[in-house]
């Protein structure tokens, strides 16, 4: 047997209308089904009708109260004892971030590394050029110098040493200030 | 909606209330004590579960004033997180509440609040309680607001964030299960007296 449009027409708020209500008679005749669902489901409503609203102990709001005093005490304590904290998180935080920046910096020095590198190899390698240039200059002169007699180079030096003396004494008399008498 | 105790200062101790006024706030506690606490028990079952939700639900509406919109029923309001915070506790609880599946029917153990409490449960609320913990949180909290406060279907479905619909079906499942719960107390009460009657006296 169908019970559904029946037992909706039980369990709703507002009462069948006219029609409803004979077909809904006529089934509970017939149906024990829906006629222990109609007696029981009165038997809640009456209750529930009859249960009226429970008040708490008295003091309820007076026990608020001190529950909220204790919240806001609480919480203020919590703001309190958070500050150094925040206070340190700050500091850590700006040190972070300048040891960031820091890193940063040494990060683009070790970037330009080869560079700096190329650079030191350059210097090398031009000072070995000078050294092994002046290496052969002097080999060139050591081989110059033993083609030829001692004799012819002591008087070489000698005329040298000479036309030296000669041109510092000129050279002084030259550029030295007069000296005026009056 | 009947939420007892209406005062005509409501208003103005709302207003107050929003601007910061603790003692403001204090008298809507006092005019709503009853019907926020009567939620509570009627969700949760035991008075000093109710008492401590009943609190907080007033702590968490006292925080949240400034998000109180002014176009909707203050009372509803607070009903609604109340309903809110019993359904939390309910679904934390994890079925350890008194439930119809893991007590017996007639003779569950004893619940009651002890002397220290004012609350007397008479035979009535005690088949109250029994109904309404053979139903899930929501469905509860839907059937007290719809038996307790008399509000509409919109209503509920607003404060338990539900559409109209659903609220509908599950107040149309809830009164059929309390219905079947009904019949089988009745059942049960019956064969015990019987057996009472067929005892030998000793």
């Amino acid at each position: 047997m169908n019970h559904q449009p029946f037992e909706d027409w039980l369990l709703a708020d507002e009462p069948p209308t006219g029609e409803q209500a004979l077909e809904l008679r006529e089934h509970l005749r017939d149906c024990p089904r829906c006629s222990e669902l109609e007696s029981s489901w009165a038997g809640v409503h009456k209750l529930f009708q009859a249960s009226e609203q429970i008040a708490p102990t008295p003091g309820f709001s007076s026990r608020w109260q001190t529950r909220l005093n204790a919240q806001q005490e609480k919480a203020f304590k919590r703001r309190h004892h958070r500050q150094p904290w925040l206070l340190f998180a700050l500091n850590f935080i700006i040190a972070a971030a300048l040891l960031i920046l820091l890193g940063m910096q040494l990060w683009q020095t070790f970037n330009s590394t080869a560079q700096l590198l190329l650079v030191k190899a350059f210097t090398v390698s031009l000072i070995l050029t000078i050294v092994n240039l002046s290496q052969d200059i002097l080999t060139a002169f050591v081989q110059v110098v033993g083609r030829f007699p001692v004799v012819l180079w002591v008087l070489l030096l000698g005329f040298s040493g000479f036309l030296g003396s000669l041109w510092i004494t000129v050279g002084r008399q030259l550029v030295s200030t007069r000296r005026i008498t009056l | 909606m009947n939420t007892a105790g209406k005062d005509h200062r409501e208003p103005e101790w709302l207003v107050q209330a929003i601007k910061g006024n603790a003692e403001a706030f204090t008298n809507l506690v006092e005019l709503y004590q009853r019907p926020v606490f009567n939620l509570c028990y009627r969700m949760l079952g035991d008075p000093d579960e109710a008492e401590d939700a009943a609190q907080e639900t007033f702590l968490r509406a006292y925080n949240g004033l400034k998000r109180y919109d002014a176009q909707r029923s203050f009372s509803t309001w607070l009903l609604s997180i109340a309903a809110h915070f019993c359904i939390d506790q309910m679904r934390r609880r994890h079925f350890t509440l008194l439930s119809m599946d893991t007590l017996p029917h007639l003779d569950p153990p004893d619940m009651s609040p002890g002397p220290e409490t004012a609350l007397s449960l008479g035979e009535e609320q005690r088949h109250v309680r029994i109904l309404l913990g053979s139903l899930n949180a929501v469905d509860r909290a839907a059937v007290v607001m719809r038996y307790w406060y008399e509000l509409s279907y919109e209503e509920i479905a607003e404060s338990l964030s539900l559409t109209v619909s659903a609220v509908k079906s599950r107040l149309h499942r809830a009164r059929l299960e309390m219905a079947d719960n009904w019949t089988t107390q009745k059942k049960q009460l019956l064969s015990v007296e019987r057996r009472q009657h067929e005892s030998p006296a000793f």
